[in-house]
């Protein structure tokens, strides 16, 4: 590897240039040119995308909801004392107030707002899943923060391996109180070992105001500005670890007993992260009525579909209409 | 930041190099490559230029190329003085007594693409046509500086493009009208408080024109349409417009028994869809059909059906959703 040589000044009418002039300014100069250009050298990383023209990214966004604008869920505030769900989508949190914020953005419709309470510093962080694609290379974060409070915090990327090794961690500079929006950066070589990928930004101090918006993760060797998603997009990937839908029955039991069974099926939008359970959150209207046996939603064994199974008694009709039936993988 | 040199000639053997030609051969030369490769020059190394490497640029507009056409597949349409969905995702509007027909054909389509959007205006005085998209999540681009490219083979000039946002509009030159396919462009930096974002082909003159793989990307500079996967571009159209089908089929009761049917989206809808009935399906003893509880993401079907020895049962009903973006 050769390294990037210091440039010099212009060699002025009938000096000689000496050697050491020489090797430094050319020989040095080209060899290092040639190996950032053929991928030898890594001394940084190679062209930096903001050189580049037409090549300010190479993919898409790794994190799910980077933009904190989908938050099926509702907006907030919950407080997290213990690991806690968060308002934005994909996203886990653990100390402080968190809600989804309008006022206050970094020029987008949505950020994430949390309020510490003075007890716990706040953490917020995803997990990256099915990461092949990135073992053995760089993924870069870039995030926008703000902190009008007193205090400070960073992030930290890491990967961890089947055998749950998360030595491997990447720290940013530290983000101190802001006037404004400020970009925080990160960039971890994943393993090869590595099964997942985590982004976590940790506050230093337990009191204060934090928001957060725009994060995004790339397979690069640098940090890119964050681009927004198509809000289909978005959604479908947030919908692989949660989601609602709206379910409807209306039956006529043919008999009195206790065995009359129907079920139908619940088809996710796109298979799920991990296996969920699925609960109804918000009965129908009308709500079940005659029924004898509680409706059951049916143990879920793949990622891909659900079954709501109906074991009614008495006689009918039996009805729920519009409940809401929420399917979720458990993870953030 | 260091300016690229043009290089001097190549010397031969016994020549002398000057104090001159080796600063702008080696110096300027090295210092420039190197303030590239950091980013520091305003020169940019062309994608080009990095093997395998290919700039990313996901196009804000969906159906940007008028590859999906969910509602009308080739049948020909024509704008009226309310705004109506045309092609997916692209809306058509016309003033006064001008008209302007749309059909998505195969005809003249650019190249690369399966299918172009054929558009025909009749100028009437004072009267102008519109063929636009509006970008739901136009929020997410206050601040930003977005790039048009349109794809346009014309008949006359009197077409153009634009970009437009609650403060300005920004366009293009006008059609050529020469009959073969030209790229027009230009750019915004969208307002930070803006209402819309929306990109628009005006005619204010007679013109057929034949528009085809038009992009917009938070880029630096006007860029050649990317086709996303069909399937994809598929998926995101339906957020916009869908068709889906409910059945049912029991044996009834009791006197005029409801049976209801759960009909859940592929995609989840940008806002809550106007659904309409498009095609009735085999019915049997049904009397009465109703959809209800219209959601984002689904909507239930009721049909009431007789008492009857037979079966009670409707068939493959068809039933199209559509939200508009305002």
């Amino acid at each position: 590897m050769t390294l990037s040589p210091g440039t010099l000044t212009a060699v002025t009418f009938n000096q000689l240039e000496t050697a050491s002039g020489y090797d430094a300014a050319v020989l040095q100069d080209g060899q290092y040119i040639q190996e950032i250009l053929t991928n030898t050298n890594n001394e940084g990383g190679g062209v930096d995308p903001a050189g580049c023209r037409g090549v300010p990214w190479f993919s898409r966004n790794l994190l799910c909801n980077g933009g904190f604008s989908i938050s099926q869920r509702g907006p907030g505030p919950w407080n997290a004392t213990t690991v806690n769900q968060c308002p934005s989508d994909g996203w886990r949190v653990q100390g402080g107030t968190w809600s989804r914020e309008t006022a206050t953005t970094d020029s987008s419709v949505y950020s994430l707002k949390c309020v510490q309470d003075g007890t716990n510093a706040a953490t917020l962080w995803q997990t990256i899943y099915e990461i092949d694609a990135f073992k053995g290379e760089r993924v870069s974060f870039s995030g926008r923060v703000f902190t009008p409070g007193s205090f400070a915090g960073h992030v930290e990327m890491w990967d961890t391996t089947a055998g749950g090794d998360e030595s491997n961690v990447v720290t940013s500079a530290v983000v101190g109180a802001s006037a404004g929006w400020t970009t925080v950066n990160a960039v971890l070589t994943v393993r090869s070992t590595a099964v997942t990928i985590s982004v976590s930004y940790v506050a230093d101090d337990s009191t204060g105001t934090l928001y957060f918006d725009n994060f995004m993760a790339t397979r690069t060797d640098g940090p890119v500005a964050f681009q927004p998603t198509n809000p289909a997009l978005d959604l479908l990937n947030c919908q692989r670890r949660y989601f609602t839908t709206h379910f409807s029955y209306n039956i006529r039991t043919t008999s009195g007993g206790s065995h009359n069974q129907e079920s139908w099926e619940i088809v996710f939008p796109l298979p799920m992260v991990a296996l969920p359970t699925a609960s109804i959150t918000a009965s129908g209207v009308p709500a079940d009525t005659n029924n004898s046996v509680a409706l059951v939603l049916s143990s879920i064994t793949t990622t891909e579909i659900g079954q709501v199974l109906f074991d009614t008694g008495g006689t009918g009709p039996y009805y729920s209409l519009n409940m809401v039936v929420v399917v979720d993988a458990g993870v953030f | 930041m260091t300016v690229r040199p043009t290089l001097p000639a190549n010397h031969v053997d016994g020549d002398i190099v000057t104090a001159t030609e080796w600063n702008l051969a080696v110096v300027q030369q090295g210092n420039w490559a190197q303030e590239v490769i950091a980013g520091t020059n305003s020169d940019k190394i062309p994608a080009s230029g990095i093997t395998g490497a290919v700039g990313y640029y996901p196009n804000i507009l969906v159906n940007g190329g008028f590859e999906i056409n969910q509602k009308f597949g080739t049948n020909a349409g024509s704008a009226t003085s309310t705004a109506s969905m045309a092609v997916d995702r692209w809306m058509a509007q016309v003033t006064g007594a001008a008209t302007l027909g749309w059909q998505t054909t195969a005809t003249n389509a650019d190249a690369g693409s399966s299918f172009s959007e054929n558009l025909v205006y009749t100028h009437a005085a004072s009267q102008a046509g519109l063929f636009y998209q509006s970008v739901e999540n136009f929020a997410e681009f206050r601040g930003k500086t977005v790039y048009l490219t349109v794809r346009c083979l014309a008949s006359s000039t009197g077409m153009y493009a634009y970009i437009q946002d609650s403060a300005a509009t920004s366009a293009t030159v006008r059609s050529i009208g020469d009959g073969v396919y030209h790229t027009i462009t230009t750019s915004l930096t969208v307002n930070a408080a803006t209402t819309f974002l929306y990109v628009k082909i005006a005619f204010d003159a007679t013109c057929n024109v034949y528009v085809d793989n038009v992009m917009l990307a938070m880029a630096p500079a006007p860029i050649d349409y990317i086709q996303r996967p069909k399937g994809e571009e598929a998926l995101l159209c339906r957020r916009y417009y869908q068709t889906v089908k409910s059945t049912a089929r029991w044996r009834t009761q009791v006197v005029s028994e409801t049976r209801d049917v759960n009909v859940p989206y592929p995609v989840a809808m940008a806002g809550t869809p106007v659904a309409t009935l498009t095609t009735t399906g085999t019915r049997t003893n049904i009397t009465s059909f109703s959809m209800l509880s219209v959601a984002t993401d689904s909507m239930r079907t009721e049909y009431v059906g007789t008492a009857a020895t037979t079966d009670t049962s409707s068939i493959a009903d068809a039933i199209s959703l559509q939200y508009d973006v305002p």
